[in-house]
């Protein structure tokens, strides 16, 4: 065989069946023996017992035999060790930063995600690091697990053989949301592949662009004025069109939110006059958060970049949200929702507003005035920490009056202090 | 036996007419290895009670998915405390510090071990350490969250009262050491004239290895845990990247001690196994010298196979070739024990009384346990399963159903000699058979889903692990239900249960000459050294 084409899997599957074999077959022998013996030489069966010590020769076959099974399971397990850790030459590199609780992929081209995608066939070699404490890249079906250390660059491979998603789960315990740090290796053809990374990234890019991107709008609608299968959607918002319906009979129609939610999500009225009817209903395959980030898109434009939603991006990629929820629930810090203006966690009881959340992400332990779990963020440009505060400024709902140190930790902490919650008599 | 007076009247828990302290002082500052020996158990069984339960409210919460019987930080902290208090409160002194302390020196024809005052400080020290482990739950911002191995940076950063537990693991650690220390010297210098080395019983030989890995590796746990406490007060960032440290230096650190440690718990337990087999089949003990050799070979072999724990860590490849060798070999000694207790059987006379029983299921739960070992020492498949459901069904069947198994098995063995009653045979076999059951049902689904794939040190996990996660909460109740019954048949047994005779099994070292209960001076005077497991003439008077 030659050893490019040592399939990984296959290595490390049969060393456990060699094992498991060898250990199985030990267990029912030493478990019958057992059963036999406390039967057969039973005091009543066997009142006499034998009065030997010892003997030569078993000894000698129970030592000599058991070294050489377990020489062969430490020859089998290093070859399967060293199938999954030399990546063929051919493979495509792409760089991890695990932190809490969330991934972070980067591929060749620069472009990120927080699901790895990769095409089918094609061996993977990661470089895997964190930025905070330690995690694992665990990817059961590539039998990989992979320990990100800060401060250090590790390494693995495996290729996909076939296409669909397979769990990546982090191994190494990392605090609060361990077990919620769970992502997935998306394995797709190569035209998917090239497609997803052609696709801009999260980076500060408008997500809603992105989105209108991965639903595949933009195969048939242009951001550049041209129009091609369906309208333009550049400059879309607030322009007119005319709407032909079913029966034929032309009306107008304004772009908005509601006349694009419609045109969108479906039921649709009509056809915009000029273009087919063989845009797809989008209802159930957009989520009312994606259309919210998509219509801020259209209406904002690029412009945007800088708004709110920018800011949610940021605060996505950079982790934020792992430990900060947006719908006023506490996770491992306050909710971002009520944040603003509210009371933070600070010693000195100091409103939340921007020169706070500022200090915050640049010493968290030094502004709030106690130990936290939280990093500083030394690494935001201006611009980013701009939109991050923007956002969540944008976020308002209840300020937040949760004293500190009372997380939803506590069972009962909501006894009627938070109504519309829902939390009521869940734990009791 | 003696019928001038009765042996009740005068044991060694009973006042002492002879003077000396009275009350609560006469245990607590006892230098007597027998009292100091009881206190250890009995602290020994009400932390394994405590962390019991945090074991049964752990898989209570994850008997379905999606639970919110704990909060996600309820449950990290959970886990953290189940594992320090069962390792470094309760298994780690469990046999040598009770069992050991009350039998080596009656084994060797000693009256007490070499440093008496030493032995109680040792005690204090058990004390003071749970006394701070409680503490760090109950004060500051929270009960540890970090796992028992207090893994760097997370350990560094958590806000949680983790440098008050690694003080603790400090203290405790010393208790350890300073045990081990008592145990050496005691067997070089305190055996009975004629107590030749090849006359030492196993459970000395047990102990004897196991001393030399507590004095040895033990200090390192020690630095390991003030380090840990330096760097969350000092920031010194030995293991900080961003002041040039290294997270995995903590780690070999930390396993240096910490495996050699699994042989400071399973080592004495496969000395209680050594002694019962032979007992209760009246047959000698099948190859004396490669079971204590072996005893020696894993002290050995067990100290230079640390670095097994990380194979995913980032270290060397080199390293992993080298460690994944030596972990094999340690695998050697540990079956030729298993084979040697097997042979003690064959041809046996066997009596299938309690302390056999939880031997025999020592035996199995210790071969399954030892036999997974050999997939997480193969590098390429422990790559697979480090850090999953694997992982931990391994451990609890090497320590639980090894170590746990031999400590109940020692308890069921010496419990007449120690209180002078006798238990109920019957309920012991029925508590032990709903341990077994229990056990296996609760740790063996663990096997499969870490096969496929399920994470330790989740609070939550994906639905497609529900079935088997429900199954072992299911296996948790009935290993409950067995230990209860299994306590208060003791209890009971000790407590009211008929007179127990001098030897009751039949066994041949020399504790067995002795009256039971044990009385507050041992011998009178020097005893002959007896062949240990020589059964002629020696017979059950029960």
């Amino acid at each position: 065989m030659e050893p490019k084409l040592v399939n990984a899997v296959q290595a490390v599957d049969n060393t456990f069946l060699f094992i498991f074999g060898v250990s199985a077959l030990l267990l029912v022998g030493i478990t019958a023996a057992m059963i036999w013996f406390v039967i057969r030489y039973s005091r009543k069966r066997n009142p006499n017992p034998a009065t030997f010590h010892g003997n030569l020769l078993a000894e000698v076959i129970w030592i000599v035999v058991p070294t050489l099974l377990v020489m062969g399971m430490f020859y089998s397990g290093w070859h399967s060790y060293r199938a999954l850790r030399e990546a063929p030459p051919d493979a495509m590199l792409v760089k991890l930063t695990a932190r809490m609780w969330s991934w972070d992929f980067e591929y060749e081209n620069g472009k990120h995600s927080s699901v790895l995608v990769v095409p089918v066939g094609k061996p993977v070699k990661l470089a895997l690091t964190s930025a905070d404490v330690l995690h694992g890249f665990f990817a059961p079906a590539f039998r990989i697990k992979i320990d990100t250390v800060p401060g250090m660059t590790t390494y693995g491979w495996f290729r996909a053989d076939k296409p669909g998603e397979f769990v990546v789960f982090c191994s190494v315990y990392c605090g609060l949301q361990h077990a919620k740090m769970i992502t997935s290796i998306k394995a797709v053809s190569q035209e998917e592949y090239e497609r997803f990374l052609a696709e801009k990234g999260s980076g500060l890019g408008h997500p809603g662009k992105a989105l209108l991107d991965s639903k595949g709008c933009l195969s048939c609608h242009t951001l550049d004025g041209t129009p091609s299968m369906g309208p333009s959607l550049k400059d879309v918002w607030g322009r007119e069109a005319v709407l032909v319906t079913p029966d034929k009979k032309e009306k107008k129609l304004k772009y908005d939110a509601a006349s694009l939610k419609m045109m969108i999500m479906g039921p649709r009225t009509g056809v915009v006059k000029g273009f087919e009817p063989m845009m797809p209903a989008y209802q159930g395959q957009i989520t009312e958060d994606e259309l919210t980030l998509m219509l801020d898109f259209l209406e904002r434009g690029d412009s945007s970049v800088d708004g709110p939603e920018a800011g949610r991006a940021v605060a996505d990629a950079q982790g934020c949200l792992g430990c900060h929820s947006t719908d006023g629930s506490d996770i491992a810090g306050p909710s971002f929702k009520g944040l603003f203006g509210g009371k933070g966690l600070a010693k000195d009881g100091a409103k939340v507003d921007a020169a706070y959340v500022e200090a915050v992400l640049k010493d968290p332990a030094g502004r709030i005035g106690k130990p936290t779990s939280m990093p500083a963020y030394p690494g935001l440009s201006d611009a980013e920490r701009g939109v991050l505060i923007k956002f969540l400024e944008s976020l308002g709902g209840t300020p937040h009056t949760a004293p500190a140190g009372s997380p939803a930790d506590v069972p009962g902490a909501h006894d009627g202090t938070a109504p519309g919650k829902g939390h009521g008599g869940e734990r009791q | 036996m003696d019928h001038t007076h009765d042996p009740q009247a005068t044991a060694f828990y009973k006042p002492d007419e002879t003077g000396g302290k009275s009350g609560l002082a006469s245990w607590i500052f006892s230098t007597d290895h027998k009292r100091i020996g009881l206190l250890y158990l009995s602290l020994i069984l009400l932390m394994f009670c405590a962390a019991t339960v945090l074991g049964l409210i752990i898989k209570l919460k994850l008997m379905t998915p999606g639970s919110t019987l704990l909060s996600p930080q309820q449950y990290n902290a959970m886990f953290t405390l189940h594992g320090v208090i069962m390792i470094f409160l309760v298994v780690i002194p469990s046999v040598p510090a009770s069992f050991g302390n009350i039998f080596l020196p009656l084994h060797i024809g000693a009256n007490d071990v070499s440093f008496p005052r030493l032995n109680n400080f040792s005690w204090w020290l058990y004390v003071i350490g749970a006394l701070l482990a409680l503490t760090s739950i109950f004060t500051g911002d929270g009960a540890p969250d970090t796992g028992w191995t207090f893994y760097v940076p997370f350990s560094e950063r958590t806000t949680t009262n983790v440098s008050v537990a690694v003080i603790a693991v400090f203290i405790l650690g010393f208790s350890s050491i300073l045990t081990g220390l008592n145990f050496i010297t005691t067997i070089h210098r305190l055996r009975a004239p004629g107590m030749t080395w090849k006359k030492l019983p196993l459970f000395a030989w047990s102990l004897y290895a196991t001393g030399w890995i507590q004095v040895l590796a033990t200090p390192i746990l020690g630095i390991t845990a003030l380090l840990i406490f330096a760097e969350r007060v000092l920031k010194l960032g030995l293991f900080n990247p961003a002041q040039g440290g290294d997270p995995l230096l903590y780690q070999h650190l930390f396993w240096i001690y910490s495996h050699p440690a699994v042989y400071i718990m399973i080592l004495p337990a496969m000395g209680v196994i050594s002694e019962i087999i032979p007992v209760f089949s009246r047959k000698p003990i099948f190859g004396y010298n490669m079971i204590a050799f072996s005893s020696l070979a894993i002290a050995f072999a067990g100290s230079l196979v640390w670095a097994h724990h990380m194979f995913t860590s980032g270290m060397s490849d080199t390293a992993v070739l080298v460690f994944s060798f030596l972990t094999f070999v340690v695998a050697i000694p540990s079956a030729i024990k298993v084979f040697n207790w097997l042979s003690t059987l064959y041809k046996g006379s066997i009596s299938l009384d309690p302390p056999l029983l939880f031997a025999l299921g020592f035996i199995l739960m210790f071969s399954i346990g030892g036999l997974t070992g050999l997939v997480l020492g193969s590098a390429g498949t422990d790559i697979h399963v480090h850090d999953t459901y694997f992982v931990v069904a391994h451990f609890h069947y090497v320590i639980f159903g090894g170590t746990g198994l031999g400590m109940f098995a020692a308890m069921h063995y010496w419990a007449p000699k120690v209180f002078g009653r006798m238990y109920d045979h019957a309920k012991a076999a029925w508590s032990f058979w709903l341990i077994i059951l229990g056990m296996n049902v609760l740790y063996f689904p663990m096997f499969i889903m870490g096969l496929q794939g399920m994470p330790r040190r989740y609070y939550d996990y994906l639905p497609q692990y529900a079935p088997l996660q429900m199954v072992s909460t299911w296996g948790s109740w009935f290993l409950a239900a067995g230990l209860i019954l299994m306590f208060w048949n003791l209890y009971q047994g000790c407590r009211y249960g008929p007179p127990a005779t001098k030897n009751p099994w039949g066994g041949a070292t020399l504790e067995w000459t002795l009256p039971s209960p044990l009385q507050h001076e041992a011998f009178h005077h020097d005893p002959v050294a007896p062949e240990p497991y020589d059964y002629k003439g020696v017979n059950p008077d029960g």
